[in-house]
């Protein structure tokens, strides 16, 4: 299931209970695009409750970075599992957006 | 002031190497300024690889003011071990200026509001300008664009770095990790490989390609480049070696050939 909150120019997505992978990132896709063509401009995913990030879902939400990154908004990941944590250290790719952990730890 | 604290294990491993190397610099910065005991030549290169691993790392982390500053350093550094530069006391204190500002901007790493480094920064420029041999002066600052064969655009770099790296017979490769490839389904550690690299010659260039991921309105991609431009006296399948990828991700942009009485460290 897919939770999605509203306010003004911000959303938050909460993929809960899914995870990100091949799966379920068309679901993702389609939802981070509404939002975005709706005027979203500060959009957070919500990783509660997820366990595994995979390739393809790391490349949807870079992808939804680069869509935000040139209409001014911006991407923000919270909640992130310590895996998934280390994984997007390693991709280096939380220092083109803000990445948080669980405990509210700074990627 | 409290040493910065990292969540992130490659930047705690890259903040410990720094310390451990930074350590040692006051001794070899005091042995550089008395040359006449013999030790100099050993210091300045040790405080050359220093700073030589301080700025590469910093490029790695996309931390911009402290690779500028320790970039500096590196080129004055660099000017001594060659003796183009005598180290006068003045240009040792300007260094241990430098280098104390190295440690403060570490300890503030990814501040929002982090210290001032432009006056020092300029300084040493200044020094650099003045003792460059007269063919190097030109290329100072200059950035140029590197040709890549099968890769667009081409990689930019520093005009007097591929200068150096030509001159002393070093090839130039470009070398083409996928981090998702590479790092999500091989388990490889990108800082341990970058380490390998920053040992084994100079990093060149290094390009994170963000845009091959495409926007939401692009087909789905799974590939995330990572171009290091890079400059070593290896051969090719030594560098592929080195860095744990097969031979036709690593491109050879220039084969040089080293040269004999070069050091090529």
């Amino acid at each position: 299931m897919i939770v999605l909150t509203r306010e003004g120019d911000k959303a938050v997505i909460r993929p809960s209970g899914l995870d990100i992978v091949a799966s379920s990132v068309p679901e993702l896709r389609t939802q981070l695009r509404g939002v975005v063509e709706d005027g979203a401009r500060q959009v957070v995913v919500d990783l509660s409750g997820v366990q595994m990030v995979d390739s393809s879902g790391i490349g949807l939400l870079i992808a939804a970075h680069n869509s935000l990154h040139r209409l001014g908004g911006k991407l923000a990941v919270i909640h992130a599992s310590s895996d998934i944590l280390d994984l997007f250290h390693m991709m280096r790719i939380h220092q083109h957006f803000s990445v948080s952990g669980n405990d509210g730890e700074r990627g | 002031m409290s040493e910065y604290r990292t969540d992130d294990p490659m930047e705690q491993a890259y903040l410990t190497e720094s310390r451990e190397l930074l350590a040692n610099v006051d001794n070899d910065l005091l042995a550089i300024e008395r040359q006449g005991d013999g030790t100099g030549d050993r210091a300045a290169n040790r405080v050359f690889r220093a700073a030589h691993s301080v700025k590469s790392g910093a490029g790695f982390f996309d931390l911009a003011n402290l690779h500028h500053l320790a970039q500096k350093i590196e080129g004055v550094v660099d000017l001594i071990r060659s003796h183009e530069l005598a180290p006068t006391p003045e240009i040792v204190g300007t260094l241990r200026l430098g280098f104390d500002k190295v440690k403060d901007l570490m300890r503030h790493f990814r501040d929002s509001n982090p210290p001032d480094v432009s006056e020092l920064s300029a300084a040493l420029s200044r020094l650099i300008v003045e003792h460059l041999p007269a063919g190097d002066k030109p290329l100072y600052a200059a950035r140029v664009e590197v040709a890549v064969p099968q890769e667009s655009p081409p990689v930019e770099a520093s005009a007097l770095d591929l200068r150096r790296a030509r001159h002393s017979g070093k090839s130039i490769y470009l070398i083409r990790y996928d981090l998702m490839r590479d790092i999500q389904r091989r388990g490889i550690n990108p800082w341990e490989i970058f380490k390998r690299l920053i040992d084994s010659g100079t990093i060149l260039a290094t390009v994170l390609d963000l845009h091959s991921a495409g926007t939401l309105d692009d087909p789905p991609s799974n590939v995330l480049p990572l171009a290091v431009l890079y400059a070593s006296a290896l051969e090719p399948a030594q560098v592929a070696h080195l860095v744990e990828l097969p031979r036709e991700r690593l491109l050879v942009v220039e084969k040089n050939r080293p040269l004999p009485n070069v050091p090529v460290a």
